[in-house]
């Protein structure tokens, strides 16, 4: 039998690797298509700083819960990353300072607290506190069968508020002043995708981590972005990337067991990437040739 | 009492950071014509106009639509803003752009209708864009980025156009083009106002013209307002003799 063939019958066999499996393609999924709201934003760097934003929030989350619930632990995430978009959009209306150097600011605070909130746990010996470090660079395997239900639930609740305000997205991302000439308040489209964006990477902290998760949230859509000339396919064709980078990665980690999933799921992607950029360029030169 | 106004400025004010932008403006733009808001640089054309079309709020006064509160006739109104304020390597096509004017006749879960498809393919068709629908909208020259944003607003059934500074970086032929389907919008009953700063060709399409600067130097019939001193004063122009 070959190696593809003993992945094939595992995936189904082994529930660690099908949890991970589908946990990633989940997480993968949610952050490509929020991904692309970002990319065409201009505003690709929100997720990383989402993603350092989140850690603070994580951690008083445990500290307050003392579980290391996944639920928990995202509504953390998730109020501590929009605490850091709101932040940032503070400080450039209030300063000098320009959105990148804010984005600076806040991520690079966010990750200190965040990291003091780990030290404060690890000396306060709180139970249930093992694996929180995972979180900087993820760990994925450690996904159990209820962490996927809760990861599940909250994808379906982004899926269902982007696909119902996809329009106004659309408008308010590409025109907000002909969006409020048809009754949509564009403050509240924004203040929509910044919070499902900081949803999306509080679900995707347990597989790639704070470091990794602006991949996740990016390569997909600047993947996409090369072939597409509308939102819709540029979303669609994001999921798709996605969803092989996702399982390739996983894959791949599987069959090299000492190395972690997110890394592999990010360096797969970031391939992807490369293949999509080079294919493109083949494609233009052979149809001008022509 | 009515007046043949399609919008009014009373007592308009803005000011950025406290630097009045426009001051005191009061103002008739004429039902069925093409005004012309011209002036020098920093004179406040481009906010006045943003103030016209409600994209942002006066910091004093207030603006009428047919004689009503401006927002009883937010639809009919219709704002292209200047080039560079348009991302144009959004992903979005012409026929796509087209089709957001019609967003709002439509729920989440809605489809296109064919009579929705067919306004948005005759507006395609009228602005001369047949063949380009499909064209992202960073890949057509100035004119026709200029026509997909005046289809989206025929789309919308717009009775008044606000175009800021449309003609900038087009060629000969894309403004004569352009100034032809100024003309015919305005032909069929709809009312213009751009701002414009090329005195050249100002008087063949402009009916009226406002000038400002920062303050309401003159408004009036274009070929007054152009020749008038208060131009020439507020361009640092000599006295013709």
């Amino acid at each position: 039998m070959n190696s593809l063939t003993i992945i094939q019958m595992d995936i189904f066999s082994n529930p660690v690797l099908f949890n991970v499996l589908i946990g990633v393609i989940l997480i993968s999924v949610s952050t490509a298509a929020v991904g692309c709201l970002l990319y065409v934003q201009k505003n690709a760097l929100l997720g990383e700083t989402l993603a350092h934003g989140c850690l603070p929030g994580i951690y008083f989350a445990f500290i307050f819960s003392e579980t290391r619930n996944l639920f928990w632990l995202s509504i953390g995430a998730a109020i501590s990353g929009l605490i850091s978009s709101y932040l940032v959009d503070f400080i450039v209306a209030k300063s000098r300072l320009s959105r990148d150097g804010a984005m600076a600011v806040v991520l690079s605070s966010m990750f200190g607290l965040g990291i003091m909130l780990l030290s404060f746990i690890q000396q306060n010996n709180y139970p249930n506190q093992n694996g929180l470090e995972d979180l900087f660079f993820g760990n994925a395997a450690a996904m159990s069968g209820h962490d996927i239900r809760i990861i599940g639930l909250i994808s379906i609740a982004i899926w269902f508020l982007l696909i119902t305000n996809y329009r106004k997205l659309l408008l308010t991302l590409f025109d907000p002043g002909f969006a409020k000439f048809q009754g949509i308040r564009p403050k509240v489209y924004i203040a929509l995708i910044s919070t499902l964006a900081a949803t999306s990477v509080a679900i995707g902290m347990q597989t790639t981590g704070a470091v990794l998760i602006a991949a996740l949230i990016i390569t997909p859509a600047a993947s996409a972005r090369i072939w597409c000339s509308r939102l819709f396919d540029m979303i669609f064709l994001a999921i798709v990337l996605a969803i092989i980078g996702g399982t390739a990665g996983t894959l791949c980690s599987y069959a090299a067991p000492k190395m972690p999933t997110g890394p592999w799921v990010v360096v797969c992607m970031a391939v992807l990437f490369l293949l999509s950029s080079l294919t493109k360029r083949i494609y233009l030169y052979s149809t001008k040739s022509d | 009492m009515t007046t043949n106004s399609c919008l009014t400025a009373r007592n308009l004010s803005f000011s950025f950071d406290e630097i009045p932008a426009i001051q005191d403006i009061n103002v008739e733009f004429a039902r069925g014509k093409i005004t012309g808001i011209m002036g020098p640089n920093g004179g406040g054309k481009s906010t006045l106009l943003q103030c016209l079309s409600g994209i942002i709020e006066p910091q004093s006064g207030d603006v009428l639509a047919f004689d009503d509160p401006l927002s009883e006739h937010q639809k009919k109104i219709s704002y292209i803003p200047q080039k560079e304020k348009i991302d144009w390597d959004f992903p979005i096509t012409v026929q796509d752009l087209v089709k957001t004017a019609l967003y709002q006749r439509l729920k989440w879960y809605e489809c296109f209708s064919e009579e929705l498809l067919k306004l948005s393919e005759e507006a395609i068709l009228k602005m001369g864009l047949v063949g380009l629908e499909n064209k992202q909208i960073g890949q057509l020259s100035g004119g026709q980025q200029q026509r997909a944003f005046l289809a989206r607003a025929l789309v919308s059934n717009a009775e008044v156009f606000l175009l800021d500074e449309p003609f900038t970086g087009l060629d000969v032929k894309a403004t004569k083009d352009l100034i032809g389907i100024l003309k015919k919008i305005r032909d069929e009953g709809n009312s213009v106002v751009v701002v414009h700063h090329d005195f050249s060709n100002a008087m063949l399409f402009l009916d009226d013209v406002v000038l400002l600067k920062t303050t309401l130097l003159k408004s009036g019939p274009a070929n007054t307002v152009i020749n008038s001193s208060e131009l020439r004063l507020a361009f640092g122009l000599p006295e013709q003799e």
